[in-house]
């Protein structure tokens, strides 16, 4: 009897021992799953806002829906059916307030597709949890719920909303998912302050009772969301809307392919507008093509053809290699370097021409004398202080960037084409940049599109302007400005000109570089300009591809560029001079 | 001196059992207290609850009116409820650059 107890005593003393000692963490994890409660608190993505705290990006409530296969007791085949609709219906309403997308669109295919993608994920029944639909709307969820399928089900998250629809679509980018299926910034602003912008979810652990309902007197365990930080831009939204708006009308009247405008504030380098058509919806960028994604203006390069003249003369004029009244004894018909015959846009020569009037006529020989005047090493380096070659570092995530050729590789035949713009690729975002340091006194900004960050605590860190260096002179600023005024003033896009404004401008038609030679037919018209020519309120480029009405950016790109002007100047309150 | 011992020592056993009063008097008051405080909460985590669901459903109203807002800010919705109501575009626009005298000094 004695025995039996003693053993029986050792026995209860060791599974103690095992419990207490042995198993006690994991049994207390265990214990854990029972009575504590884990909540994930997602942390909120930072909201994106124009220059006047106008939200451009916003979040919105949205459901991932789910199935459990073991519960489902319909064919696969009938779900897809019951669900593809519903699926489908917010794509493709946003689709089909986007002009541009709606040739495309063909709602019979989509839906086979769609119909097709529920079955392949039904098809995988050992599972116990299969995700169908990442965020789907309110509207959406309340139709699945009424059809009351059993072993359909869903979550909670988040959504990105765009109140202002496709509007900057380029410059904010899209959020879309990563290999975990996490929310990831793509392109444009999301891209690059993708970290910044998601912020860090936090979760509570709580006890709870047998009814799930959490213990007051247990213990809890609480880590914050950290929200993301909001973005506020120099976006101005009301001449990005004017600049959407006009772009189109102009790409669509002059028969181009694409075009690009951007506007910059030349004093801090601000990004007051961009646009680019065609372009896409962020709230809905799967349905677009992905060739779409890209902003142009910053991630494609170009040959920039005339407007390229202005940044050769102002390297001449501060190096004192020429002066405006300097009379070129060399243009009074073609030159030959290395073989190469190099003509005027229109075979007219101006014998005796002015530098004034070598820009005025947009004259490729007498700018041709300007390089020799300047000598190619000063040329070379010219460039580069104005950040051609280089990437400008836009906080934007796609800036491509084709560097200088090595400068023991430049022919005299390179250096005589650079001078009016051909034989370099530059971005539209790189020759703006450069513009604005000759709106503002020589000064070259680095380009910034966020203004300010707004922390998760209301906190704000501003981003102040960046000065990069001082490319030329601010006496030579004003004399090439008063050159590109005579430009704009008696160069072939005057009928264009609001009248009673100093702008200061320079055309551009460069011809599309394709396998060895150029092509005959198709152009890239631009103008480059600021206003008021005095004390320039903003600098802006205006990008035409192929247009077609008239391969001239005199005839396209520069009528653009005045009819955006003049409803600037009546935004920003800009009398014409009496 | 015998009996001031004797004194003594019923003194300190007397403060002893006055003690272990004490201690059991408190212990007995915590160990009601705990009861009645948590007999008191035990249902209370049906009110956090609601409160909480209440909460999320404040704030998911909140967000969807903020969504509103903004949407019905937009310049897209502006201009699109001017033209419904009969707003177009001033073409003409005259800029007055300086002020006109009302009257010279003579």
């Amino acid at each position: 009897m004695f025995l039996a107890f003693c053993l029986a005593f050792i026995a209860i003393l060791s599974r103690l021992f095992y419990w207490q000692i042995l198993a006690s963490e994991k049994l207390a994890i265990e214990a854990q799953k029972q009575y504590g409660q884990k909540n994930i608190i997602f942390s909120l993505r930072g909201e994106i806002k124009a220059n006047d705290n106008a939200t451009l990006v916003t979040n919105q409530t949205a459901y991932l829906v789910y199935v459990n296969p073991k519960k489902i007791k319909i064919p696969p085949g009938q779900l897809a059916d019951q669900l593809a609709p519903i699926f489908l219906e917010d794509k493709i309403t946003d689709q089909e307030s986007t002009e541009s997308s709606k040739s495309n669109f063909d709602k019979k295919d989509i839906m086979e597709k769609e119909i097709e993608r529920i079955k392949k994920s039904l098809s995988k029944t050992n599972l116990e949890w299969i995700a169908l639909k990442h965020k789907v709307e309110k509207t959406s969820l309340e139709k699945i719920k009424s059809l009351g399928i059993e072993g359909v089900d869903f979550e909670e998250e988040s959504k990105r909303f765009y109140p202002e629809s496709s509007m900057a679509a380029h410059l904010l980018g899209f959020v879309g998912s990563d290999a975990n299926g996490e929310d990831k910034g793509y392109f444009g602003l999301e891209g690059f302050y993708d970290y910044e912008l998601k912020g860090r979810s936090g979760f509570t652990i709580a006890e709870k009772d047998a009814r799930g309902a959490p213990i007051i007197l247990g213990g809890t365990e609480q880590i914050e969301a950290i929200n993301g930080r909001n973005m506020i831009l120099h976006l101005d939204r009301t001449v990005q809307f004017i600049v959407e708006k006009k772009l189109r009308e102009a790409v669509i009247r002059y028969g181009a392919k694409e075009g690009s405008v951007a506007i910059m504030d030349p004093k801090t380098g601000g990004i007051i507008a961009l646009s680019n058509f065609p372009s896409y919806a962020g709230g809905n960028w799967q349905s677009f093509d992905s060739g779409l994604y890209k902003n142009p203006f910053i991630a494609d390069t170009f040959e920039p053809g005339s407007i390229f003249k202005t940044f050769v003369m102002a390297a001449a004029l501060n190096e004192n290699a020429v002066k405006p009244e300097t009379i070129c004894n060399k243009c009074s018909g073609p030159r030959i370097v290395n073989d190469f015959t190099i003509k005027t846009w229109n075979s007219k020569y101006y014998p005796g021409t002015s530098m004034t009037e070598v820009l005025e006529h947009s004259d490729n020989v007498g700018m041709v004398f300007v390089g020799e005047k300047l000598g190619g090493e000063k040329l070379i380096s010219y460039l580069q202080n104005f950040g051609f070659g280089q990437p400008t570092g836009i906080d934007l995530e796609e800036e491509t960037n084709v560097p200088l050729r090595p400068k023991n590789e430049w022919r005299p035949i390179d250096l005589a084409t650079v001078t009016f713009g051909q034989g370099i690729a530059v971005t539209g975002i790189q020759t703006l940049t450069a513009v604005a340091a000759i709106a503002n006194g020589g000064k070259l900004f680095k380009p910034h599109v966020v203004a300010r960050i707004q922390n998760d605590n209301g906190s704000i860190i501003e981003i102040k302007p960046k000065l990069t260096r001082q490319v030329i002179k601010p006496a030579t600023s004003k004399v090439l400005t008063e050159m590109m005024v005579n430009a704009v003033d008696k160069g072939e896009a005057r009928f264009a000109k609001p009248k009673g404004y100093r702008i200061a401008g320079k055309t551009g038609t460069a011809q599309i570089p394709i396998a060895g030679h150029y092509d005959p037919t198709k152009t890239i018209a631009s103008f480059i300009g600021f206003a008021p020519a005095d004390d320039p309120k903003f600098v802006m480029l205006t990008i035409l591809r192929e247009p077609t009405s008239s391969p001239w950016g005199s005839e396209t790109a520069a009528p653009l560029f005045f009819d955006i002007t003049k409803e600037l100047f009546t935004y920003y309150k800009i009398a014409p001079e009496p | 001196m015998k009996q001031f011992k004797q004194d003594k020592e019923n003194n300190k056993i007397k403060t002893q059992r006055i003690a272990q009063v004490v201690v059991l008097i408190t212990a007995f008051v915590l160990v009601i207290s705990q009861i009645v405080i948590s007999n008191s909460f035990s249902t209370s985590g049906e009110t956090v609850i609601k409160l909480e669901r209440e909460t999320k459903i404040l704030e998911e109203e909140n967000k969807q009116l903020r969504a509103q807002i903004s949407q019905k800010g937009s310049l897209y919705y502006i201009e699109e409820q001017a033209l419904v109501r009969g707003f177009v575009e001033l073409r003409n626009i005259i800029s007055l650059s300086s002020a006109i005298p009302v009257a010279f000094k003579p």
